[in-house]
């Protein structure tokens, strides 16, 4: 098969999965009982007036016409406007900035758990059974068996609470070395850039490590497999050395799990993303999801739910692309 | 506690849907065959004790599967003895508020207790691990936080084991168009993500102790569905599956003969992995908060020091015990579950 066809057909596959999601979306909040109108003005309102709401968000067509508005105004990003979370602020509105934080705290970490993450998987696998190894994959084992928040908490605990290095809070902020701390608005780049950074060390180093151990210990395990292989002794009989029996021969067959296992932990990686913005108080995606749960807004919470679930299946598309061009067996 | 209550109705529900399967297989047995035990049956429970005892020769020998295995068996005596030993009789309603003394007129807060081993002056209780904001006991809560955990991760894990069981059966045996519409429904639970996915249905329902475990659940039974479904699909090319079709064995005998008992390897290994996943979500679920409060567990802890301002305190005492209880059973479950796979499905062994 050549590499266009399988695009393609992942690309429909991609189109149908995003239509299911929209409708299970939609059935998903249906579930509740209650009529929205009143729950989004309050008790206390006429019937007329109540009549009107429901006929402002077309609560009064039966369910296929308001699957139908659901689609068209989410096909057209439109995601309507807040239920109890800063009631009737468009969702929007809310979610741009969010999501610029998120991707910075998400895109770096996750740079950086690979690259970390083979790094030391590779240094684990080259030296099997010994005490590097062992002492390498302890620290791996325990960071993946740890909740994310648990140790976003911890870190928070010790160089927010108790040494007070870092902010405990947001996303950026005032810097506190400088003698008249500037509000944010008001900083040029470089003290925006300074601002955000300081903000991002805590929950960047969190997210990185948590991620960081899933990569290593897969990478050990798909690495010493490759090693057992007969063209590795081949490769070592010609008298490579190790570094280029490593680069050549082991490490791009090794990395065919990592990337499949990535396309896996997506939704592992969203749930620590959620996790570490929620103890940092750190103004992304997880962060809002929190509050909307707090105030039990779903019209947000059915946006977010949307917008994760559908960068987790473009997400999967990416990793799936990525491991057709890196498999060696598939050549076009 | 009344949450607690409802779910060990659904226990009583199992357990005497067992006993009343036991009792009807042993009715139709005798009815059968004059006799309970008959030489073959003998013969065949001494292979399958010989075994066993091979299993767990092998299981004995991988030192970490071992521990983990010795520091589950730990937690499960902590979850039935919590009450004799916990140094608080009732965690839930015990506070030690008549810590928070007046010193010359005012009010002195005490409460979060550092731990100490002397007794408070005035309960003569010892607090090893420190009191949280309320006073209750942060040893006694961490005792008890055992049994929500524990419940959760295997009820919860029993629900998703089973409905990936029958999925991935249903699809790998079947086929066709059955295999087609039950892969492309997995597919799409796998894709969609799973921490928003319980998120999401713990705000829409109540939050009680039974959703927490029904959500769970029914949230991560996918992937058990595709492993169970590629080794049905590998053993349905198996010679003895084609000879048992030959002399006209029906579908049903050949699934429950044949097919499940060489998948319940798979399966078993699976399961105690699945179950350290399920207490991860449970602690989870309630640390953002959408956790049965009525229920004592180490998420719920985590969450009301988290909100309560131990971290502004530096209250250590509060997060540390819960925090490390979590991690050790996790890790525990994990080393039985991989040394379990080493040991039941001999081809995956690692070299």
């Amino acid at each position: 098969m050549d590499m266009r066809t399988y695009i393609v057909r992942k690309l429909i596959y991609l189109v149908i999965t995003f239509f299911a999601i929209i409708i299970f979306n939609f059935f998903l909040f249906r579930v509740l009982p209650g009529d929205p109108a009143r729950a989004f003005i309050g008790r206390g309102i006429s019937e007329d007036v109540a009549f009107l709401i429901r006929d402002r968000f077309h609560l009064n067509d039966p369910w296929y016409v308001q699957l139908y508005y659901y689609m068209a105004d989410t096909l057209r990003l439109d995601f309507g406007v807040t239920g109890s979370l800063n009631a009737g602020t468009s969702i929007g509105y809310l979610l741009e900035p969010r999501i610029v934080n998120t991707l910075i705290l998400v895109g770096i970490g996750t740079i950086l758990a690979i690259y970390f993450g083979v790094l030391l998987g590779r240094f684990a696998a080259w030296r099997r059974g010994r005490p590097a190894d062992t002492i390498g994959m302890a620290f791996a084992l325990t960071f993946y068996s740890m909740p994310t928040f648990l140790f976003a908490l911890v870190l928070l605990l010790v160089f927010g609470g108790m040494l007070q290095w870092f902010p405990t809070r947001g996303a950026y902020g005032s810097l506190p070395w400088t003698d008249i701390p500037p509000d944010y608005r008001f900083m040029d780049l470089f003290e925006k850039l300074v601002s955000r950074g300081y903000h991002l060390v805590l929950p960047l180093l969190a997210f990185t490590l948590e991620i960081m151990a899933e990569f290593a210990l897969i990478m050990r395990n798909s690495l010493t497999d490759v090693l057992t292989e007969d063209y590795i002794t081949t490769a070592r009989a010609k008298g490579l050395s190790n570094k280029m029996v490593l680069k050549n021969h082991a490490m791009r067959n090794a990395m065919l799990p990592v990337v499949t296992v990535t396309a896996i932990s997506i939704g592992w990686v969203l749930g620590g993303t959620i996790m570490v913005e929620m103890v940092f108080s750190y103004e992304g995606l997880g962060k809002l999801t929190w509050d909307a749960v707090g105030a039990r807004d779903l019209p947000l919470l059915q946006a977010l739910f949307l917008i994760m679930a559908v960068a987790v299946l473009i997400a999967n598309l990416i990793a799936d692309i990525v491991y057709t061009m890196l498999d060696p067996r598939v050549k076009i | 506690m009344a949450d607690i209550g409802s779910s060990t109705i659904i226990g009583l529900v199992v357990v005497s849907l067992i006993v009343i399967f036991t009792i009807v297989r042993i009715t139709r047995k005798i009815s059968r065959e004059g006799a309970l035990l008959t030489e073959t049956d003998r013969e065949k429970l001494g292979m399958q004790l010989k075994n066993l005892k091979k299993t767990w020769k092998v299981f004995r020998s991988n030192r970490l599967g071992f521990t983990g295995f010795i520091v589950l068996a730990i937690f499960v005596v902590m979850a039935i003895f919590a009450p004799w030993l916990s140094t608080v009789p009732n965690p839930d309603h015990y506070t030690n508020f008549e810590e928070n003394r007046f010193v010359d007129g005012v009010a002195v807060l005490l409460n979060p207790l550092p731990p100490s081993l002397t007794p408070s002056s005035y309960t003569g209780l010892i607090h090893p691990f420190g009191t949280d904001y309320k006073g209750e006991d942060v040893y006694s809560d961490v005792v008890y936080g055992t049994r929500a955990s524990l419940m959760v991760g295997f009820i919860a894990t029993f629900i998703s084991i089973g409905m990936g069981a029958v999925i991935g059966l249903a699809a790998g045996y079947f086929g066709r168009v059955a295999d087609e519409i039950l892969m492309r429904l997995t597919d799409f639970f796998l894709v969609l993500p799973w921490f928003p996915l319980m998120i999401v249905l713990m705000t829409v329902l109540d939050q009680k102790f039974i959703y927490v475990i029904l959500v769970i659940g029914i949230t991560s039974w996918p992937s058990t569905a595709r492993i169970v479904r590629s080794q049905v699909l590998t053993l349905k090319e198996r010679q003895f599956i084609e000879r048992a079709k030959a002399i006209g064995a029906s579908d049903r005998h050949i699934i429950g003969k044949h097919i499940l008992p060489n998948t319940m390897p798979l399966i078993f290994a699976n399961t105690v992995l699945l179950i350290a996943i399920a207490i991860f979500s449970e602690a989870f679920l309630d640390f953002f908060g959408l956790g049965d409060p009525s229920v004592i567990s180490w998420g719920s802890m985590l969450e009301s020091a988290y909100s309560n301002g131990a971290v502004a305190q530096g209250a250590w005492w509060w997060i540390i015990p819960p925090g490390a209880a979590i991690i050790i059973l996790i890790l525990a479950f994990s080393l039985v579950g991989n040394a379990l796979d080493d040991v039941l499905n001999p081809k995956l062994r690692r070299r």
